[in-house]
């Protein structure tokens, strides 16, 4: 009787055994999504004159805020921004924001390459596209085998990139009361697929 | 026996709810959410009152030098600037102006000299160089001008002579 015992727990340990793996290969799972803001985390228009009129803040501007996304680099990335109709220093004294917004996902912080968001402020788009990106791939960091040579901080998660988005926009100053006027811009991320 | 089997297979159900459940966790970190603000403060725009022009007394044959003291002088020229309270404002002038003869080309040179302060006291105003950064307006939106200044009249020929005054207030 007890060999038969012992014989049924050798035949289950490596059941057991089998499982811590399964564990194992949960950490292998996709990746989750990383949303950082790089700048303040502040579109700040500054102080505005009444009836100043139209007041934008370019894309190219210093004042445009950049939000990283570190996301699995084989997945398409669903990007919702959804802006407030206006700044508002209260019920009645509002201030019309447009927002604008684009996004660069060839792996480079590099607005001059960025694209701009459709008028929906929602867009799908591939974690990585090199099809415009120079030299090498942002994973290629990882890959000492084939590029043993790069200069690369290769202390990131070996599955992921970085796409970024710039974040700005136009107010209009009319006859508005003096004060701050404030708004919230918020950002979804999810995968596509 | 039995309760061999029974604990290993408790232990594999535990080890199979715990996959399951870092699974679900793993996807619920496939999305992220944050948000930035959007801000722009507004202030009014600064407007300026003259409350009364710089006067001159007639001028004497004798005279060589008119001279009003922005700070004690009653025939200084007196400005409000009118903004939001307690704003920062910059105060720039240009010092010296030409005065035309009103029936032909002769000129005179008028050296101005501005005293400012946040209250509505001549006396204890100070002499503003002519660009100025560090002044606020007051409480209630206020920054008070006296407008003096000096002209040297001593080869001016009789007449009357116009000129302007012209002092740029800003928002820092």
């Amino acid at each position: 009787m007890k060999r038969i015992l012992l014989s049924l727990a050798f035949l289950l340990l490596p059941f057991g055994a089998t499982h811590a793996q399964m564990l194992a290969l949960n950490v292998e799972a996709p990746p989750g999504i990383t949303v950082t803001v790089l700048s303040d985390g502040i579109l700040d228009f500054g102080t505005l004159l009444q009836n100043q009129g139209q007041v934008s803040i370019n894309l190219m501007d210093p004042g445009t805020e950049v939000i990283s996304i570190e996301a699995d680099k084989n997945r398409d990335l669903s990007v919702t921004l959804t802006p407030p109709p206006s700044l508002q220093l209260d019920a009645n004294n509002t201030l019309p924001f447009t927002l604008g917004a684009s996004y660069n996902n060839t792996g480079d912080n590099d607005k001059s390459q960025a694209v701009e968001f459709p008028d929906s402020y929602q867009k799908v788009f591939p974690s990585y596209d090199d099809q415009n990106a120079s030299g090498p791939p942002p994973w290629a960091c990882n890959d000492k085998k084939n590029n043993p040579n790069n200069n690369c901080d290769d202390t990131n998660n070996k599955n992921t990139v970085l796409s970024y988005i710039y974040v700005y926009g136009d107010i209009t100053v009319g006859n508005a009361r003096a004060g701050t006027y404030t708004g919230m811009i918020n950002l979804n991320v999810n995968y596509a697929n | 026996m039995k309760k061999t089997i029974t604990a290993l297979l408790l232990i594999l159900a535990v080890i199979s709810f715990t996959t399951f459940t870092a699974t679900a966790q793993d996807q619920d970190e496939a999305s992220s959410r944050i948000s930035i603000s959007a801000t722009a403060q507004v202030v009014e725009s600064i407007e300026m009152e003259t409350v009364r022009d710089m006067s001159f007394s007639p001028v004497q044959p004798s005279q060589q030098l008119i001279s009003i003291n922005p700070l004690s002088d009653t025939n200084t020229g007196k400005m409000i600037a009118l903004g939001n309270a307690d704003s920062q404002i910059r105060v720039s002038f240009v010092r010296e102006r030409t005065l035309r003869h009103a029936n032909g080309s002769n000129t005179l040179t008028f050296t101005y000299e501005i005293a400012g302060n946040d209250e509505d006291d001549q006396s204890s105003a100070e002499i503003l160089q002519t660009d100025n950064r560090d002044l606020t307006l007051n409480g209630n939106g206020e920054y008070y001008f006296w407008i003096g200044g000096q002209v040297n009249v001593e080869n001016a020929k009789p007449g009357n002579y116009n000129g302007d005054f012209t002092i740029e207030v800003e928002y820092i």
